[in-house]
């Protein structure tokens, strides 16, 4: 698997979903390394309404959690059965760039509006 | 051994406490949990349904089981058919201790969960902990009192927990699947069940759909039905669809994809009506339409 991204966005549809190239992981784990630590976890991990509700990156590469919630900013991350939430400006609109290739153009534009 | 994290449900627009107990809280806390396992009760509790202000506390005993909720003298099991009784509310007021007695600060949490409570907090949750349960029954009638009348005699109660409480059943089973109240792990598209889904994202193609599939479209949801009820299909245009249905104490839900089903809105309202009620983009209603138990195929 390595790792792979699902945006949470669809409802009776499947979720776009597609893997990440190793640059793209290097590039996701600095990006976390670097990133402020929070002192407490949000409520919840990812949004819960019709229409954009966030990133999962699920992973079994070393460099990452082997869970990775992001939405509206924040990514929690899962890792070794520690929680641990960050501030991450601007990884939304990373994986967005990812998986350009997996997400129709409607959904983008609608994407482009929620992201801001 | 997994730290078990706390969360006081009590903000809407911050963030709520969270944090971790120590090894010795862990021991009391499964201690407190099994002293209750015999005394089981129907009542759900209350904070888990809705409210605003303090609605208990969250415990996830573990990564991969969905949490408890303790609120109101009961604590919610999901997986289990019944709750537990927490009749002296001591469970709570155990939980409310752990903010200030958690040792150290594991994982970075505890310093602001102590420091978040203020002491009008603290005053609004005793008043809270002082009132007996059994009241909260009457508090909650009386704030689901606006829903329209329910008049198909088969609906469904509002029970998330069937949806929510197992993973691999939340994960597979879409809108389509909870408005028709059949889990099939399939993650159901109109049409599939009965060979011939629909061809693309708009009305006129997943409507027929799912009439293909034994539903039937309805002007309205107050007409008398014996044999079935209501649900309602919504269009994102040209990139998917949604489904709601009536529950029996007559307000809608819905289970966008994959995530937890639930009763309120884009808004977080109650849903009177899914044709007026905040969908985000799926901005196309088609129609109100009714499900048969029993006789509907969907896959």
């Amino acid at each position: 698997m390595a790792a792979r991204v699902t945006l949470s966005i669809y409802s009776g549809r499947t979720d776009p979903s597609w893997p990440l190239s190793d640059e793209q992981i290097e590039e996701l784990a600095e990006r976390l390394r670097s990133a402020e630590r929070l002192a407490t976890l949000p409520t919840a991990q990812l949004g819960e309404n019709l229409g954009y509700r966030g990133f999962l990156v699920e992973s079994d590469d070393a460099r990452l959690p082997a869970r990775l919630a992001v939405y509206r900013n924040v990514a929690v991350a899962h890792r070794d059965g520690d929680v641990t939430a960050f501030r991450v400006p601007d990884l939304e609109r990373f994986l967005v760039n990812t998986g350009r290739h997996a997400i129709s153009d409607p959904t983008l534009s609608y994407l482009e509006q929620e992201l801001g | 051994m997994y730290s078990p994290i706390i969360t006081l449900n009590i903000y809407s627009g911050r963030p709520n406490p969270r944090w971790v107990l120590s090894e010795e809280q862990t021991a009391e806390l499964r201690e407190r949990l099994s002293a209750a396992a015999d005394n089981l009760t129907a009542d759900a509790p209350p904070g888990s349904l809705q409210g605003l202000g303090y609605r208990g506390f969250e415990v996830r005993l573990h990564d991969d089981a969905p949490p408890l909720h303790v609120h109101g003298g009961v604590v919610g099991t999901p997986g289990v058919s019944a709750n537990l009784a927490d009749d002296g509310r001591e469970l709570e007021r155990f939980l409310l201790g752990t903010i200030d007695l958690a040792g150290g600060a594991p994982r970075g949490l505890n310093a602001a969960a102590s420091g978040a409570l203020s002491e009008s907090v603290r005053e609004h949750i005793a008043e809270n902990l002082a009132v007996p349960p059994a009241s909260f029954a009457r508090t909650l009638k009386a704030s689901y009192g606006g829903c329209p009348p329910c008049v198909a005699a088969l609906a469904p109660p509002y029970d998330p927990g069937k949806w929510n409480n197992v993973p691999s059943v939340q994960y597979n089973n879409n809108c389509y699947n909870y408005a028709n109240n059949l889990i099939t792990n399939s993650f159901a598209q109109p049409g599939r069940g009965s060979g011939r889904m629909y061809t693309s994202l708009t009305c006129g193609s997943v409507q027929p759909a799912a009439q293909r599939d034994g539903l039937t479209a309805s002007a309205n949801f107050s007409t008398t039905i014996s044999n079935g009820f209501y649900c309602a299909l919504v269009i994102w245009p040209n990139e998917d669809f949604h489904w709601y249905r009536q529950d029996s104490g007559g307000c809608w839900s819905h289970k966008p994809g994959s995530t937890q089903a639930r009763n309120t809105d884009n808004s977080g309202n109650p849903i009177t009506d899914p044709k007026t009620c905040n969908r985000g983009p799926y901005t196309d209603f088609c129609s109100y339409m009714i499900t048969y138990p029993g006789k509907v195929t969907i896959y």
